[in-house]
Formats: structure tokens, sequence, C-alpha cells
């Protein structure tokens, strides 16, 4: 074996003690940085690989951020739809029909509990998130609901859902309270007749449905409107000829259809006892009498159902005008005698985005390469809406009755209370299989949000995988460059060591 | 043969041991000195036949030297000076490029870009997000400007460098004339040299370490030193090396070349093959070659990503001549937008079978025609340039032109041009025709935005013109955000009235997903395979290049330095001082001098016992 010696050339050993030591520097960096090298030339090889994968984190970090976005708002809309529904399960036990108990501030205890639960489904559908309202729609910038007090009473001129309300009532109901039928007995060629008339104001108050008898003395009619003399229209009527003077037993009826669309039938039975009450009429003397007769008792029934139930039919159909979104709106005029298009009368409940777009996709946010959630909700959608609605009215109701101490007024606002009620119940109450409007949206939501977890978990263990690769392209095994510093160091202290001891051995030394 | 030959003998026995005691003290003295070649002195017998009597000559100093070795050494010098001169610059590249994890490197700007426009689609109203995008627009165009400036003012730093090297190279010739001069004239006085070539060594290693030279040495021992392509450097006289820095140097402008003027006045330039190794040739190469072709990379990068966002393509509907029965076939585009120079409408065809590519390339200077096959990046495609303006007569005789007989092409008064080929006997079959067109305005009409744009003149469109050397050429020096964008973020979510995440999300694809061909001349990629990626993978690519031109770099100085380590200390072994022969050799010629010195006294005492007689 040849060897080269270095007893001339010493910078050769320079040279390879430096390059020792340079490595024993190198390792050093690695081990204080953790990197394998400071550039990616000294990792060439995996270069493209790195930052590959630096690409991949930095796009995961970035869904990552949105998706915890998206997850907090989504939770929260879960949250508020939960509330919402649970608004309206006890509002229907809250409702009870029977339970007409006045407090002192003019409201019903029911009304007062509800008014509770119409408070929290508004503030529930004006939850914000940083800055943005989960039932606003698009760019809502502020609560996409009004007030509560808004909505009731109106503002800066604006039409509240009490005064509508009120329109509605009185349009329908009619001045008189007879619900727009006005009743008369004439006798054309000699045969009394009871003839019950419709006004013919844009179909408010009661349409006379049909007529019937089981008399033979009384022969019925129903006659079409005729609007031939334009500056004298006559509205559909009913009529009863009668022709003798009916049986005791024999009855009359007649069926009054309301702006609703359902049916109230009147029944009159002739009775010869002048105490027999409602739903009965005298028979008089002759059929003249009976007529009249007649008409007072439908008189007196007629007015009982347009203040009781019409009266909460026109609230029913005042919310729904109050509530939906019909831009061709028609109102009821103050005086009841016209409808008027609502133009911006009304108090503007919504004040969200508004166009025809799903409201799905008001919010939409990319949670993945090529995977897009949509998680919109307007406050005016139907399923909050009609909640409001059917809360809101009932709350908004009068239920008072004018002088608390006519027993008969007491009566009829106990009725009243017990239309509006059953009504407000029925339309809250989803009975057996049915969902909701609110656990529809609910249901919704949750599938997203599920998209949106799972997402993330496998975005997390994508991102760990990444993390991983990437640490072992650039990063150095702490422990392995512990080691090879430690026998770099034992190398080169041998090194020095054996060069010390060479360059001592000079003859120099041994010479006298 | 008496007394007096032998007292001779030991007077030139004790000369010569003195010489050889001067010469021992010499090579301990100098014995760490670099350059100093081991002396020795050797007697050699002298016989006088007549008197047979017998002395020592004493010869003159001689300088112990292995002239293959010493060429060998000079030889991989000369490369190891390449490479670590090359090594130095380019390890500054890599630094600039490529530090691990670097937030402010270009694909991770590009990564916080793409996410940005990932944000603003997930909310396209929201005008931070907008702001974001932005601003991480603005900075990767920074990055790439300030990337590329620095590639240019290291280019400046070569070119510096260069004229320093070359001045250090006319000072080395001057020595070596004026050490070749000294030489000859105390080899003619029949003086000793060995000092003298001891230098001259010393001057022709640091000659190798900056050239690349051929040095021999004639009969006479006159030497004369040329280049590799036989430049001649030294004849006894010294050349000059001719060198004008460029203090200005910036990209598209060529360095000036290194010129050797000859004493007797003739002018050679130095040819590449000169600049094989040594330092200057590692520093021409960086300037001619390495860095030029880095600000290609960048250049690339920024132009096909400004063109990502702006072009607009429209793809060809079938078209025929609407002959009864039909005659001819095809397909029809709108070339209606075809307005910037730079703009391209693309035709494939099928001819028996074997599928055609032609592009047609917009330019505003006819002089520029016929253009080159490497104006697009696809090596395979027939490259034929229009002239716009061009009214729609024109634009049809400039393509029909173009593509001869055999094709059918007209355009309307609305742009739409139509490529048709005969059904019979349908031997062309029209398989593709595309226009497209970068877009120079950011008013609403498609999705497509020139956000990046060319600072020249005060901002305008980039659209790939080819005039004034190409629009390309530094245009990583110039790219810049649109004002218009700046002034109006918004502008990326489109329409004031109708923000949607639309121009984000077809932004980010063209970053991210649409594939694009990047010239060959990036050095990513081979020219009759072009490098096919998007934008983003680009990005990665310009520093897993760099990163590979650094590694590679790195391994060639640590493999050149390894060889050139051996070669020297062979080199040094053959002539340096070794102290403990030296010493040796000193109790030698100690015990020669004392034994000498015993034969005089031994002589002088026979002289006594004869005088006492």
């Amino acid at each position: 074996m040849t060897t080269i010696g270095y007893s001339k050339s010493h910078s050769y050993m320079l040279d390879l003690l430096m390059q020792q030591k340079s490595q024993l520097e190198n390792k050093s960096i690695q081990l204080t940085s953790g990197l394998k090298s400071q550039t990616y030339g000294g990792i060439s090889s995996d270069a493209r690989m790195a930052l590959e994968m630096r690409r991949e984190i930095s796009s995961l970090e970035v869904y990552k951020d949105s998706n915890d976005i998206a997850s907090i708002q989504l939770e929260l809309m879960g949250k508020s739809l939960e509330h919402m529904e649970e608004m309206r399960a006890e509002s229907v036990s809250a409702i009870d029909d029977n339970n007409y108990t006045l407090t002192t501030g003019g409201q019903t205890t029911s009304q007062q509990a509800t008014e509770i639960m119409l408070h929290e489904t508004i503030s529930q559908l004006n939850s914000e998130v940083n800055g943005y309202y989960l039932f606003g729609g698009k760019d809502a910038t502020k609560p996409p609901v009004a007030s509560l007090d808004t909505i009731m009473n109106g503002q800066d001129g604006k039409i509240g859902l009490k005064e509508l309300m009120a329109r509605f009532e009185n349009a329908h109901v009619g001045a008189t309270g007879d619900g727009r039928i006005t009743s008369g007995v004439t006798s054309p060629s000699g045969v009394p007749t009871l003839t019950l008339q419709q006004d013919n104001v844009d179909g408010f108050g009661f349409t006379v449905s049909s007529i019937s008898a089981s008399s033979a003395d009384v022969a019925t009619a129903v006659v079409a409107e005729d609007l031939t003399d334009p500056t004298n229209p006559q509205g559909q009527k009913g009529t009863f000829e009668f022709n003798d003077v009916p049986e005791v037993g024999d009855t009359i009826e007649v069926d009054l259809e309301l702006p609703d669309g359902s049916k109230s039938v009147i029944k009159l039975t002739a009775t010869d006892d002048p105490e027999a009450g409602a739903g009965t009429f005298l028979i008089g003397a002759d059929a003249e009498e009976s007529a009249e007769n007649a008409k007072a008792a439908f008189d007196t029934a007629i007015g009982d159902l347009a203040k009781t139930k019409l009266r909460a039919v026109a609230d029913v159909q005042a919310g729904e005008a109050f509530f939906g979104d019909d831009p061709a709106l028609e109102i009821p005029t103050a005086d009841g005698s016209a409808r008027e298009a609502a133009g911006d009368q009304l108090v503007d409940w919504y004040t969200g985005t508004d166009n025809d777009d799903n409201p799905r996709a008001d919010k939409s946010v990319q949670i993945d390469d090529n995977v897009r959630v949509e998680y919109g909700a307007r406050a005016n959608e139907s399923a909050f809406a009609d909640q409001l609605r059917n809360l809101a009215v009932f709350v908004a109701a009068g239920f008072e009755a004018d002088d608390p101490d006519n027993e008969g007024k007491v009566a009829t606002a106990k009725s009243y209370y017990s239309e509006l009620a059953k009504m407000s119940e029925d339309a809250l109450s989803f009975a057996g299989d049915r969902n909701s409007g609110i656990q529809s949206v609910a249901a919704e939501m949750s599938v997203v949000n599920t998209t949106v977890k799972r997402t993330m978990e496998r975005q997390q263990q994508a991102s760990l995988t990444y993390h991983n690769t990437l640490t072992s392209l650039e990063n150095v095994d702490k422990t392995e460059v512990g080691t090879e510093i430690a026998v770099l160091r034992t190398d080169l202290d041998a090194s020095f060591q054996a060069t010390s001891i060479l360059l001592n051995l000079s003859i120099t030394n041994f010479l006298r | 043969m008496g007394l007096g030959a032998a007292l001779n003998a030991a007077m030139s026995g004790l000369s010569l041991t003195k010489a050889q005691l001067a010469v021992s003290s010499r090579n301990i003295a100098n014995a760490n000195v670099d350059g100093y070649t081991l002396k020795t002195i050797v007697g050699s017998e002298v016989h006088n036949s007549s008197t047979s009597s017998s002395s020592v000559l004493t010869n003159q100093v001689r300088r112990q030297i292995d002239t293959e070795l010493q060429a060998s050494y000079w030889e991989s010098m000369s490369d190891s000076s390449y490479a670590t001169q090359y090594n130095d610059f380019i390890k500054r590249l890599d630094q600039m490029f490529g530090k691990v994890g670097d937030a402010s490197s270009i694909p991770s700007l590009m990564n916080d870009f793409t996410n940005a426009l990932t944000s603003l689609a997930t909310d396209p109203s929201s005008q931070s997000a907008q702001n974001v995008a932005v601003t991480a627009a603005e900075e990767l165009a920074r990055s790439i400007n300030g990337t590329a400036n620095q590639v240019q003012g290291m280019r400046r730093d070569t070119d510096a460098a260069i004229a320093d090297e070359v001045t250090q190279v006319n000072s080395i010739l001057k020595e070596i004339e004026s050490l070749e001069g000294s030489i000859l004239t105390e080899r003619s006085a029949g003086r000793e040299t060995a000092h003298l070539q001891d230098q001259m060594d010393r001057q022709l290693e640091a000659l190798t370490e900056k050239m690349d030279v051929e040095i021999r040495q004639d009969d006479e021992g006159t030497l004369r030193i040329s280049t590799k392509s036989g430049a001649t450097l030294y004849n006894h006289q010294a050349s000059e090396l001719q060198f004008t820095r460029s203090p200005t140097i910036g990209y598209g402008v060529e360095g000036n070349p290194i010129e050797v003027r000859s004493a007797s006045g003739s002018v050679m330039e130095l040819t590449s093959s000169d600049m094989k190794s040594g330092s200057i040739g590692a520093l021409m190469e960086l300037r001619d070659n390495t860095l030029p072709e880095t600000q290609a990379r960048l250049d690339e990068l920024a132009s096909q990503m400004a063109l990502a966002l702006s072009q607009q393509t429209s793809e060809g509907s079938a078209a025929d001549d609407g002959a009864s029965p039909i005659a001819a076939t095809g397909l029809g585009v709108d070339t209606s937008n075809l307005n910037s120079s730079g703009d391209t409408i693309e035709l494939e065809f099928d001819v028996n079978g074997e599928s055609r590519k032609v592009t047609f390339v917009a330019v505003t200077d006819p002089s520029l025609l016929p253009l080159s096959s490497n104006v697009t990046a696809n090596a395979n495609d027939i490259v034929n340039g229009i002239v716009i303006p061009a009214d729609s007569a024109s634009l049809q005789s400039q393509i029909s032109n173009a593509l001869g007989t055999g094709f059918d092409v007209s355009v309307d008064a609305a742009g739409e041009l139509k490529v048709l080929a005969p059904t019979s006997p349908g031997t062309i079959e029209i398989t593709g025709l595309t226009a497209t067109n970068a877009r120079t305005v950011t008013a609403a009409d498609g999705s497509e935005i020139p956000l990046f744009v060319d600072s020249k003149d005060g901002g305008i469109p980039y659209s790939g013109a080819l005039e004034e050397g190409g629009q390309k050429t530094g245009f990583a020096q110039r790219i810049v955000v649109n004002k218009a964008v700046i002034d109006d973020p918004s502008l990326l979510a489109g329409e004031a009235d109708a923000q949607s995440s639309e121009r984000a999300n077809l932004l980010k694809d063209r970053l991210t997903q649409t594939e694009f061909t990047f010239a060959p001349s990036s050095g990513i990629g081979a020219k009759s395979a072009p490098y096919v990626g998007t934008i983003s993978d680009f990005g990665i690519e310009t520093i897993v290049k760099q990163s590979q031109i650094a590694s590679a770099a790195n391994s060639a100085e640590t493999n050149t330095g390894a060889v050139t380590s051996m070669a020297k200390n062979a080199y040094e072994n053959s002539y340096k001082v070794d102290v403990d022969e030296e010493l040796v050799k000193l109790t030698e010629l100690q015990n020669a001098y004392a034994a000498n010195a015993r034969v005089l006294s031994v002589i002088d005492e026979m002289y006594d016992t004869l005088f006492r007689i």
C-alpha cells in the first residue's frame, strides 16, 4: 500500500482537516436549524416534492380558515333554528283557545307568553357572527328583521301590523259590524221577501254562497251580482220568499263564505216560543212578520259571526299581507271603502337580501378544491316568515271587550279570542310526521355542516401526511445528526492529536 | 601524486561542503515558503590523469521539480477555480431564490396569491378579501421584479469581476515578461536561475487559475503561452487582454467579449472554447449563459402568468360553405378581438391522417416577417405572422396565402374567420381552430382580466408582442399589477352591481388548473418536448431548476477541489523541502567537513614531520 506522505505538503493535511471541520460546522448548522440544507440547492432532488407539499399545505390552510368560519356559522345557525323550533312548539301549548284570561295591560296571558316567544324568534333571526347576519341573505350589514315594536306599531309614518289588522278588520267586518251583509224585507208583488245583500266593495266581508230552506212555504234563490248600472252596482244576494207562514221546525239557512274561503252556515229554525233564543226565529202572525223576525235573527247571527270569526280571518289575512312578499299587494284603505296599492306604506319588517335567487346560494363557501357548500338563509323565507306571522298576528290582536261590563260584548270578545287562538294554534302546529318549515331548513343546514366537518377531518389528515412528508424531505433527524456530530468530533480530535504528534516528531528536537 | 594533490582534494571537498551547507540552510529557511522548490547541489569528481590527482567540482544549484505533476496540478487548478468562482455566484442565486421554507419566495407568494383568490371566491363582495388578493398579486409581481433585478445586478457584478480579472491577467503577463528577461540575462551570465524559475512558476500558477492556457517551453527555455483556441498570450513579449466594462448591462443586452491584443498589434476575440476553465471562464459563463437563462425563466413565468389571466380563447365551431350539397367543411371562429401584437390563431388539421398545426401570430411590424418557429413554445407547429391591424380582406388574404391551395379561407365583415377544406377528395380535415387574444381593458367582457401589465411607458397591456425585441424580454423586471385594479380591487369580483366569485375562480383555475406550454429558452423542458404544466407548477420548476443548478455547481466545486487537492499534494511532495531530510544532510555535511578538515590537519602534520627532518 502506498500512502501519500505529508511531511512536505502541509497544505494537503490542512485541507483534510479543514474539510472535516467544515463538515462538523455543517452538521451543527443542521442541528440548530433542523433543516437538511438552508437552500433548496442542498436538497436538489427533493426540492420539487418539498415545494409541492408546501403548496398543498398552504392551500389546505386557507380551506381550514374558511371551513372554521363556515363551521362556526353553521353551528350557530343550527342553534338558532333549534331555538326557534322550540319557540314554535311552546307557543302551540301557550295559545289555548279556552283560556281567556285578561291581564291588567289588556292582553291575555297567552298573548303575553306568545309575545315573549315572538321576541325570541326575532332575536334569533337577527343572530350575527362576526358581522355576518345568518338570516340576512347575501350582504346584510344590519339586523335583517325589524324590532317587535316597529313590526307592531310601524315607524316613520309607515303602517305596522296592528294598524293593518285594524284596516282589514274594518274592511271585512264593515262599519255596521255585519260583515257587509245588509238584510231587508220587501214585498215585491205581494210576497214578503227577506234579502241578504252583499255590498259590492272589492270582495270585503261575507259572500252569500248558498241559500236553502226546509219549508215548503219558503222559496230561496241566489241572485248573481248585477253590474249593469255602474252608478248602482248590485252585489250578489240571497232571497227567501215567504209565500206563507212557516211551520214550527221548518229551517232556513244561509251559507256564508269568509274571505279565506271557509264557510259558515247560519241555520234558523222556526219556532212559536218567543224565548227560544239564538238559532231560531219566531213565527209571526203572517208571512211578512215571520220574514221580519227571520231578518232580526239573521242580523244577530251574522253580526256575531262578523265580530268573531270574520274578524279573526281578517286578522290572518292582514298578517299574510304584512309578512308576504307580494310586490303588487293591495291593502284596504283606511276607511275600508276600497283597496289601494300597498306601495311603500307598510313598514319593512325584513331588510336583508330579497330577490328570486335561491336563498341558500347567498352564502357559498369553497371548502375544498371543487367542493362548495351553500348555506345562506333569509328571514323572509316562508319557514321563518310563517312562524313570525302566526305569532305576531296573535300577539297584535286586541281581545279586550269594548265594555267589560257588558256580558254580550265580553262573550263576543271571548269568542273572537277563541277563533283566532284556534287559527293561530292550527297554523303553528305540525301534526304527525310533517316537518315544520324550520325543521326542514335545519335538516338542510345539518347536511351542510356534516359535509364541512367531514371535509375538515379529511383535510386535517391530508395536512398531517403532507407535513410528515415535508419534514422527511426538508428536516434532519436530530438524533442522527447528533450522533454524526459526536462521531465527527471524535474523529477530528484524533486527527488533531495525530497531526500534532506527527508535526512534533521533527528531528530538530533530537539534535544537540 | 604528492601531498599537494591530497591537499587540493581536501580543499575542494571543503568548498563543496560549504556550498552544500549554504543550500541546505537556504532550504531549511525557505521550507515553509509557498512555491519554494527543493534546491540541491551535487559535486562531481574531477580526475587529473596527468597528475593522477582527483578533486570535487562544485556544480550549480539545481531545482528539483517534476514538470508532469506540475502540469496536471495547474490544469486541475484551472478547473477548480472555474468551479469555485461559478459556485460563488450560484450560491448567491440559490440564497436569493431557494431558501427552504422562505415565505417570500416566488412559489410561496404564488400560493399566497391563489389562496387569496380562493378566499375571495368564498366571499367575493368582501372588501378586505379583494384588497388581500390585490396585495398578494402586487407582492408576487414585486418579488419577480426584485429577483430579476438581482439577477441583472449579479450580471453587472460578473462583468465588473471580469474587468478586474483581466487587469490581473495583464499584470501577470507583464511580470512573466520581466521574469523571463531576468532569467535569460542570468543564464547567459552563467549565474544560477533557480530562484527566478520559482517565481516564474508562481506567476504561471496564478495565470492558470484565471484562464485556460497552454504553456510550452521551447528548446532554448523560452516560454510560449496561448489560449486553447490558439490566441497567443505570451511569446517573448506579453500580449494584452482588452475588455470594456458595461456598468449598466441589463436584460436583453449582451456583455462585451474579451480580446487579445498581441505585441504585434493584431486583435483576436476570445471564444467560448477559451473559457472552459479558469475563473474568468466561470464569470463569462455566468454573465452570458447562466444568468440570462435565469432571466429567461423569470420572463417566461411573468409572461405566461400575465397572459394566463388575460387571455381569452374562442373555440371554433363547425362551418361549411353553405352550398347544397355541401362541398367544403371546416371550422369558423370570431377573430374580431385580434387586436394586439402577440394574439394568435391556431389551426389544426389532419392531412392524410397526419396532424399538423399552424399558428398565426399577430404582429404590427411587417419587418419581423417571416417569424421563426421559436416564437411559440410548441416546437412542432408551423408559425406564420399576420400583420395587424388588418381589415377582413387583408386578414383573409394573409391567412389564405400562408395556407396555400387546398384550403378555402374567408373572413366576413364581422371578423368571422372560416377555414374550410373541400369534402372531396377529403384529404384535409380541419380539426381545430382557436383564436386567442389578450384582453387589454378591465371593463366587463368575460371573466379574464389584464391583472398584470407591463410597466413600460407608464403601463401598457401585456400581450407578448414581438416588436422591439419582444415584450417578453425583461418583462420579469416590468411586470406590475394593473393600476385600474389597484384603484378598484372590487374588479376582481366582477362588476360593481353583480359581485360574484366567477372571476376569482377563473383566475385561480388559470393559475392552478389550466396547463400551458412553456418556452424551452427558460431552460426548463427541451425544444422537442417543451414543459407543459400549470403556472403554479412552473413557479415551482423555476426553484427546482435553480436548486439543480446549485447542487450541480456545488458538487462540481467539491469534486474539482478534491482532484486539485490530490494533485497539489503530489506536486508539493515532489518539490517541497523536508526539513528532517535537510537536517540529516546537515549532520552528514558536518561529518564530511570534519573529515576533510581532518585530512588537512593530517597533511599539515605530515608537512610538519617532513620539515623537521
